[in-house]
């Protein structure tokens, strides 16, 4: 009996915790546009061309007030249940994983990293999304004011869901700090109310994503290919988007591109967890997908998922 | 017995002034965006309308709230309002019944600022009632946590 009820409250327990969504890690990063301002900027050469990305690391480190408004921000959105990855903790894991990185590197073909700065640190820190903040100071006879600009961008298809840049209240005596703290209270729950409306489309709809779907020159077959699907003859290309239709959340999906060798699926809709309650992501998402394909009748003799970013998968057939 | 029954009327009358007033669905003010004051704070000018001016102060108070929980703002940092679901003033009558009466929980959430001292502009009078403009400070972070806690308000972080 004692047994029976251990084995209950277990699964009970674990149905609580499978049946509640990811909870989305936030990151904060100075903008590009602040970067370029205050001339927090590296510039490289990358086989010729010059490339210029923002300077991360010097930014938090010389300029005191992006330390400040960081850490109001992260104070006011742990206040509502959100606490934001920092921008310096996930600088020093990039910096320890880079020797490891270059090693790896070494030992394939040699080339140099194309990612950026900003793709590592994404990657690093999992954000779902990102906050990318900056500010104006403007004068206005003796008067000064600070315009903030908060922007989040969903890092799964870079779309933007939530940003505020109301002009600030101009003043004659407050300091910078005041202003800025002033300026940041001012936006928060306007800011935050545009992320409770994303968060419910996300409830509601699912996570969009991107699917794309081509093959190995070395497969013979193609998504032209026709197959007996309980007695109807299918193309290929059809019977993948039944499956998309069947698997997306209220089967939203838009097919933008679709040929012999490739489809490309945009605005995929993908439930935020899967049958068994585990959060999943887009190549989560495409796992069945592969599977499916391997199988009979299809019998592909490989399906390659390759991850694009965090949401962006690439399905390859033919290979594995 | 005469003078019982204007007693009465007068009683009842105030009564159900004071009643109206405190109903969530009674919109008969203005709410104009001051600053963002301290952390959590926001200053509004309410104009409120009353017979007598001391009652404006305390409706001043309580339409300051109401604006915040179900019309919020334009230009203040709280364009949305706090309760974004249809109906709620009904669906949660009680609550907001016990909250917005006289002398109700929503008093720790406002406070009159500047001395209740009013500008000779924002004293008009129209009709047979005053219309005063009083500036009010709300505690909006407090008072949020408070609707929150009563599951009137969604938590941002409600269902992860």
């Amino acid at each position: 009996m004692k047994k029976i009820i251990i084995v209950c409250l277990s699964l009970l327990l674990m149905n609580i915790s499978y049946g509640q969504a990811k909870k989305p890690t936030l990151m904060i990063f100075p903008s590009d546009n602040w970067c370029n301002i205050n001339g927090f900027e590296i510039t490289s050469d990358n086989q010729g061309t010059k490339v210029v990305n923002p300077d991360y690391e010097r930014a938090l480190r010389e300029h005191t007030d992006l330390g400040n408004v960081i850490t109001k921000i992260n104070g006011l959105m742990a206040d509502r249940g959100f606490p934001l990855k920092t921008l310096e903790e996930s600088l020093k894991k990039v910096k320890q994983d880079a020797a490891e990185s270059m090693a790896m590197t070494s030992k394939t073909s040699g080339s140099g990293v194309s990612e950026s700065l900003y793709d590592k640190l994404t990657n690093v820190a999992k954000a779902d999304i990102i906050l990318k903040l900056g500010w104006k100071t403007t004068k206005s006879g003796f008067n000064n004011s600070v315009q903030i600009n908060l922007e989040a961008v969903d890092a799964y298809t870079g779309k933007s869901i939530a940003s505020q840049n109301p002009p600030g209240n101009p003043s004659a005596t407050a300091d910078m700090p005041t202003m800025l703290s002033e300026a940041v209270l001012s936006i928060i729950d306007n800011f935050n109310a545009r992320l409770q409306t994303y968060f419910d489309d996300l409830f509601a709809n699912g996570r969009e994503v991107i699917v794309k779907v081509s093959k190995f020159d070395s497969w013979d077959g193609d998504l032209e290919k026709e197959y007996d699907i309980d007695g109807e003859k299918k193309e290929l290309s059809s019977i993948i988007e039944d499956w998309m239709s069947k698997n997306t959340v209220k089967g939203r999906f838009e097919n933008t591109d679709a040929t012999e060798n490739k489809m490309t699926f945009e605005q995929v809709r993908i439930p935020l967890y899967n049958a068994s309650g585990r959060a999943i992501d887009c190549k989560d998402f495409c796992k069945p997908l592969q599977s499916y394909l391997q199988g009979a009748p299809f019998n592909i003799p490989g399906v390659k998922l390759v991850k694009k970013g965090l949401g962006q998968t690439w399905v390859i057939l033919g290979e594995k | 017995m005469k003078k019982f029954s204007i007693c009465l009327i007068v009683v009842l009358l105030s009564v159900s002034s004071v009643k109206a007033q405190s109903d969530p669905a009674n919109y008969n003010y203005e709410v104009q965006f001051l600053r963002t004051g301290l952390e959590g704070t926001e200053l509004f000018k309410v104009y409120a309308y009353c017979k007598k001016e001391r009652d404006c102060f305390e409706y001043a108070k309580m339409d300051a709230v109401k604006a915040i929980v179900f019309k919020g703002i334009p230009g203040s940092g709280m364009q949305r309002p706090m309760v974004t679901e249809v109906g709620a003033e009904d669906k949660y009558r009680d609550f907001f019944k016990e909250f917005f009466k006289e002398g109700g929980k929503y008093l720790n959430y406002v406070a009159i600022s500047n001395d209740g001292s009013i500008a000779e502009d924002d004293r008009l009078k129209v009709g047979k009632k005053l219309k005063i403009g009083v500036i009010v400070s709300v505690q909006k972070a407090n008072l949020r946590k408070e609707l929150e806690a009563a599951g009137i308000v969604k938590k941002l972080d409600a269902g992860f």
